[in-house]
């Protein structure tokens, strides 16, 4: 048996891992750090595979670093070895070939796992890891026909991505699409757009049963019936908490952080996908599931790890996305539960803006449908807790200059 | 000390000719819409204002993006978008809170400002009246963006 | 196609409410350029030139030139022409702004309007995309409300050219103003679209102008901005005071035609100056797209009587509406102009006109029973009010808004009217400075200042110094000038640049945007053969020769007052010469002359 010593440990090659890597070596070229993931190759990008998928870009461009990266970090990897075992006490991770590493802090990084579906086929696949986008790449390339279940950041995309000439299927089992990134307005008006886009969209439906054959049978709970060539599952994620329950780290839908990243237990941290931590707008935990968070999030667990203090202000909602040629974003608190929004434009105009504000008319949130080259706008003025700036504000295409000329 | 494009916005006369010399360089066309530098006319205020990348020390763009397609020169301080790399994923636009990087829908790439590296900036050149200079950091204008992230910190709001 | 035109032209009908996307007759294009030229072969090839100018078989064409949107000589220029309700004559009207570029942007050279619409409506363009919208809750508004409505209603960063209630009410003078306060001023352009219920053309362009041979492009442009940057008129006169810097010169020249050219020098001229300007309301310099120059001036007027923030006054309106009236309150005028902004027209016409009231009203031909208030050269405030009431179609507003031709007409005093083919001719006395008098009688669209602007050479010394009292050889100076502009006008640049460029760096621009390889002479020829197309739809149109011919008071009453006391205008001499110069048998282009420019 293996023991090894590191400094920091991390655990997930991702967004969180890869900026926790980068941060701690911008600060620090001495301490021993140690890279664990069950995947064997250097990090890939997870929001770019649906390009991948649809024909957009090759394989080979979802690595986001190639291997010598880690070696040029000082990083000392252990891929294709998952950890199976942590012992806080003893600072202590056990990977599955038996190796045990030590640690001084510990990150766990290890993102979430697709919700499964009940119904193996070969024909059936969710969309996570690499593997799962080079079974649905080959999958939907002969394919006719393609159904998704559940409409979220995964499955529409990989959708959207596809020929205009190929049957496509939307199934919901809410009322509506984006449930849980956009408000109903928002919601009501992409689904118009699936509409001309020639998706055809089954609301409050559920599949209730599959049967192999030529093509996919797939019965709807509503009654109806579906040949499908490919079945798209995108119904959410489960944060990977199991090592970290396992060890008593406190944890509710994800591991529960502090605003340092801090997991219930001395010198363990949580970042990206599999942490809960403190949402910017509303201050509840949630698990953000984001890029852009998972990035936030390693570079705080990194500095805090390092000693150096780093207090994060909370995550938001930060998604972009382009959905069958329709730019759509969604920034920060984008509910119906917000206290008042503000629509300007239209989708018969191309553009649609709705921002949400709170009690005091701060913007809280942006839905930016159409031209979305001005979203890092919203997110700023979410994260700047702005007041309203005013309609003109949500008129034109960039309008950084109008927020140059309130400071000037 | 980093090269930046100083603006000095007293001198413009609000007449878009570098955002026509940036899209005319790097676009091939005369086109201000694909412009890296923006040029905006307040007329009521008589006020007007060219913003451009600041090529950011830490760039907001460059931590986001999800295939490390960004980089910062070390030696000129240059932030880079590689088109070989980029995919279009709009994750850097999303993250700027200048709205200063952007996707082009010719390229389906992200597009940003870099500087016309490693030529002179091309909007400097057509630049009628000095309003834009290369030059060492500019000060000023550095402090403003910083007054505005630091507005943005305190969560005051009012800007 | 990457070659300066996009070979497209928009054409809109009215009548049926249809927008259709046709090729550029490049034939056309490769003759008359764009811009100008262009859409005056369309409209001359299109439009009976004896059609009512306020019927549904007159069109309305937009048109950019192949350099419009593109950078060197202020490439932001786009052309407005129509028949005209002032002149009867063919009107071309120019603008600079954003505005045009925006409209090569969206991917068109001209934008053919024809047809009458049924109530108000406007056009949106989103690049390819074009339509009619409705324009009912936009009718009545001013030229400001109607551009922040449309920008609200469309795309924050759409630009508009609309009209005001001039337009609507059918102001014999109305313009069409564009980025609110550029405006393709003259002969009522802005009217002729009031009459087919077009309130406004909105664009979003987000495309782009390409150019046949971008090094070759970039490499003129340069040059071309590094001359305007040296030339003194270009770098230094303009720049400094914009066109109002002509106040004191013209007044020193004794060619400020005051109290409706009465005389020849303001004796106030101080207090309307540019010097006076920059001193007080002026806020900064500003330029149109792709500019060097920034002659336009942002002003912002803080008065007792007055608030406002816009563009200008030019020199012609600081005369206009200042000198020609009388009137030396600054404030005044700079408020007159934001009202001729708001309600959209032109301001020379307008101020002429108040002019020409003032002295009908003096001389008792016209009584305060229809003024409804006396009318006394240098009451500003009454300027201001007839401004107003001109703009609103209220009272003797209503018979200023037919020009001051019509309104002496109708009190049995025309010769009183300061225009020629009823234009009123703007800030420069004929007998003063002989060639502008050429010029005006030989104009093609009524007397004008910006179809050959001989105040170049005959006061300002560019290109070189020529005695305004002097007969012999204007001519040919003005047949010059004449052709020059007609190809600056047509390729998209702005005429303020022929001050320190000529036509050898507009043929190398041209050039190497569009591909071709044109000789000066070839441009110069393009010149000649637009000014005698226009001269042959105004024949048809029935304006005669003999309607080639200028003011009594500038024929045959002697200057009383300034360094130019005594003179007259010489126009018979020059006008003959003028003729021979141009290939014209008593004013009628020969029929040689016509085939030789390709015109038969």
């Amino acid at each position: 048996m293996t023991m090894l010593q590191f400094d920091i440990v991390i655990v997930g090659n991702s967004a969180a891992g890869l900026q926790a890597i980068r941060t701690i070596r911008r600060h620090n070229r001495t301490v021993r750090v140690a890279l664990v993931d069950r995947e064997a190759c250097p990090a890939y990008s997870r929001v770019l595979t649906p390009y991948f998928i649809g024909g957009k870009t090759p394989r080979e461009n979802l690595y986001i670093v190639d291997l010598p990266f880690y070696d040029g970090m000082g990083v000392t990897t252990f891929f294709g070895k998952s950890a199976v075992s942590l012992d806080p006490e003893r600072r202590e991770l056990g990977l599955s070939d038996g190796t045990t590493l030590r640690f001084g802090s510990l990150l766990l990084a290890m993102g979430s796992e697709a919700r499964p579906f009940k119904t193996g086929s070969r024909r059936i696949s969710t969309l996570r890891h690499m593997a799962d986008a080079e079974k649905l790449a080959s999958l939907l390339q002969p394919a006719r026909s393609v159904t998704a279940l559940g409409a979220g950041l995964v499955s529409v995309p990989v959708l959207s991505h596809l020929s205009r000439d190929v049957e496509r299927h939307l199934i919901v089992a809410s009322g509506r699409i984006f449930s849980r990134l956009l408000d109903a307005e928002s919601a009501a008006l992409l689904e118009e757009h699936f509409g001309t886009a020639g998706v055809t969209l089954h609301k409050h439906d559920e599949i209730a049963e599959v049967r192999e054959g030529e093509r996919l049978q797939l019965t709807l709970a509503s009654g109806g019936t579906l040949a499908t060539d490919a079945l798209v599952v995108g119904k959410g994620v489960i944060p990977n908490t199991r090592l970290a329950a396992g060890a008593g780290l406190a944890v509710k839908d994800g591991i529960l952080i502090d605003a340092r990243c801090r997991t219930s237990i001395p010198n363990v941290y949580a970042a990206g996908d599999a942490a809960e931590g403190k949402d910017f707008v509303t201050g509840e935990t949630t698990v953000q599931g984001n890029w852009i968070t998972a990035v936030e999030q390693g570079e705080v667990a990194a500095c805090n790890m390092l000693g150096l203090e780093h207090v994060y202000e909370g995550s938001m909602k930060n998604n972009i996305t382009e959905v069958f040629g329709l730019e759509v974003a969604a920034i920060g608190f984008c509910s119906d539960e917000a206290p008042r929004s503000i629509v300007h434009g239209s989708p018969a105009a191309g553009r649609f803006r709705k921002v949400f504000l709170d009690e005091r008319d701060r913007v809280i949130g942006a839905v930016v449908v159409g031209e979305t080259n001005d979203s890092g706008l919203y997110y700023q003025m979410v994260r700047a807790r702005l007041p309203f700036p005013g309609k003109r504000a949500l008129q034109g295409e960039n309008r950084y200059a109008g927020f140059m000329r309130q400071i000037a | 000390m980093q090269k930046l494009i100083r603006i000095e916005p007293s001198k413009c006369i609000g007449c878009k000719s570098c955002e026509m010399a940036c899209s005319f360089r790097h676009r091939g066309e005369f086109a201000p819409s694909k412009s890296r530098i923006i040029n905006e006319v307040f007329m009521e205020e008589a006020q007007f204002i060219t913003v451009t990348c600041m090529q950011c020390n830490e760039p907001w763009c460059m931590k986001a993006c999800p295939k490390g397609a960004i980089e910062k020169d070390m030696a000129s301080g240059i932030v880079t978008v590689d088109e070989m790399k980029c995919v279009g994923c709009r994750t850097c636009v999303s993250a700027c809170p200048f709205g200063m990087i952007k996707y082009l829908d010719e390229t389906g790439k992200a597009d940003k400002c870099n500087l016309c590296g490693p030529d002179f900036p091309e909007c400097v050149a057509f630049c009628p009246t000095h309003c834009l200079q290369y030059s060492e950091e500019d000060l000023p204008l550095r402090e403003k963006v910083l007054r505005f992230a630091r507005t943005m910190k305190d969560g005051q709001g009012e800007v | 196609m990457g070659n300066g035109w996009h070979g497209k032209v928009l054409r809109v009908n009215l009548t049926d409410k249809s927008c259709t996307v046709e090729p550029l007759n490049m034939e056309w294009a490769a003759a008359f350029i764009g811009g100008r030229g262009l859409a005056s072969k369309y409209l001359t090839s299109e439009v009976d030139a004896t059609v009512d100018p306020f019927s549904a078989e007159n069109k309305l064409i937009l048109a950019t030139g192949p350099l419009t949107g593109t950078y060197g000589a202020a490439n932001g220029r786009y052309m407005v022409v129509t028949k005209s309700p002032l002149t009867g004559t063919i009107a071309c009207s120019n603008s600079g702004g954003y505005f045009p570029c925006e409209l090569k942007y969206a991917g068109y050279d001209l934008v053919i309007i024809e047809g009458k619409a049924e109530s108000p409506v406007y056009l949106k363009i989103k690049n390819g995309e074009a339509e009619l919208a409705d324009a009912g809750h936009l009718w009545g508004k001013t030229t400001a409300e109607t551009e922040d409505a449309i920008r609200a209603e469309f795309h924050g960063d759409a630009k508009v050219a609309c009209i005001g209630p001039a337009g609507e009410s059918l102001v014999h003078y109305a313009c069409i103003v564009n980025d609110k306060h550029r405006a393709a001023g003259r002969s009522g352009v802005g009217a002729v679209m009031g009459s087919k219920n077009l309130k406004a053309v909105a664009v979003r362009g987000t495309g782009g102008v390409a150019t046949a041979d971008n090094a070759a492009f970039r490499a003129a442009a340069r040059d071309t901005m590094k001359m305007l940057r040296q030339h003194p008129v270009t770098s230094e006169g303009l720049p400094a005071l914009g066109t109002a810097v002509l106040v004191n010169i013209i007044n020193q020249s004794g060619a400020m035609p005051t109290r409706n050219s009465q005389c020849g020098t303001f004796d106030k001229a101080e207090d309307i100056s540019g010097e006076r300007l920059a001193q007080t309301y002026l806020k900064r310099n500003k330029g149109c797209m792709g500019c060097v120059i920034a002659c336009g001036r942002v002003t912002r007027l803080a008065d007792p009587r007055f608030s406002g923030t816009g563009e200008g006054p030019e020199y012609e309106t600081l005369w206009s509406l200042g000198a020609a009236c009388g009137v030396s309150d600054l404030a005044a005028i700079v408020q007159a102009n934001y009202l001729c902004d708001e309600y959209g027209m032109d301001t020379i016409t307008m101020g002429s006109t108040v002019a020409c009231a003032m002295e009908l009203y003096e001389r008792g031909l016209l009584g305060d029973a229809e003024t409804g208030m006396p009318l006394k050269f240098g009451d500003g405030d009454a300027m201001v009010k007839l401004v107003e009431m001109t703009g609103k179609g209220e009272g003797f507003g209503v018979r200023a808004g037919l020009g001051s031709y019509r309104l002496a007409e109708s009190c049995g005093a025309p010769e009183l009217s300061m225009s020629v083919k009823k234009q009123e001719f703007p800030a420069y006395d004929g007998r003063a400075i002989q060639g502008m008098g050429l010029e005006y009688a030989t104009s093609n669209r009524g007397a004008c200042h910006v179809r050959g602007y001989l105040v170049s050479p005959e006061i300002l010394g560019v290109p070189e110094k020529l005695d305004p009292e002097a007969v012999a050889g204007k001519a040919v100076w003005a047949k010059a000038f004449q052709d020059v502009t007609a190809v600056v006008d047509s390729a998209g640049v702005c005429l303020f640049t022929t001050f320190g460029i000529g036509i050898p760096q507009v043929t190398r621009l041209f050039n190497a945007a569009t591909g071709s390889g044109y000789s000066d002479e070839q441009m110069m020829e393009i010149g000649d053969r637009i000014y005698t197309l226009e001269r042959l739809f105004n024949l048809k149109a029935g304006i005669d020769p003999s309607q080639d011919t200028l003011p009594k008071r500038i024929l045959e009453e002697p200057l009383p007052d300034g360094p130019m006391k005594g003179a007259v205008s010489h126009l018979p001499e020059m006008l003959a010469e003028y003729y021979d110069v141009r290939g014209w048998e008593k004013g009628i282009p020969t029929a040689e002359k016509v085939k030789s420019l390709g015109l038969a």
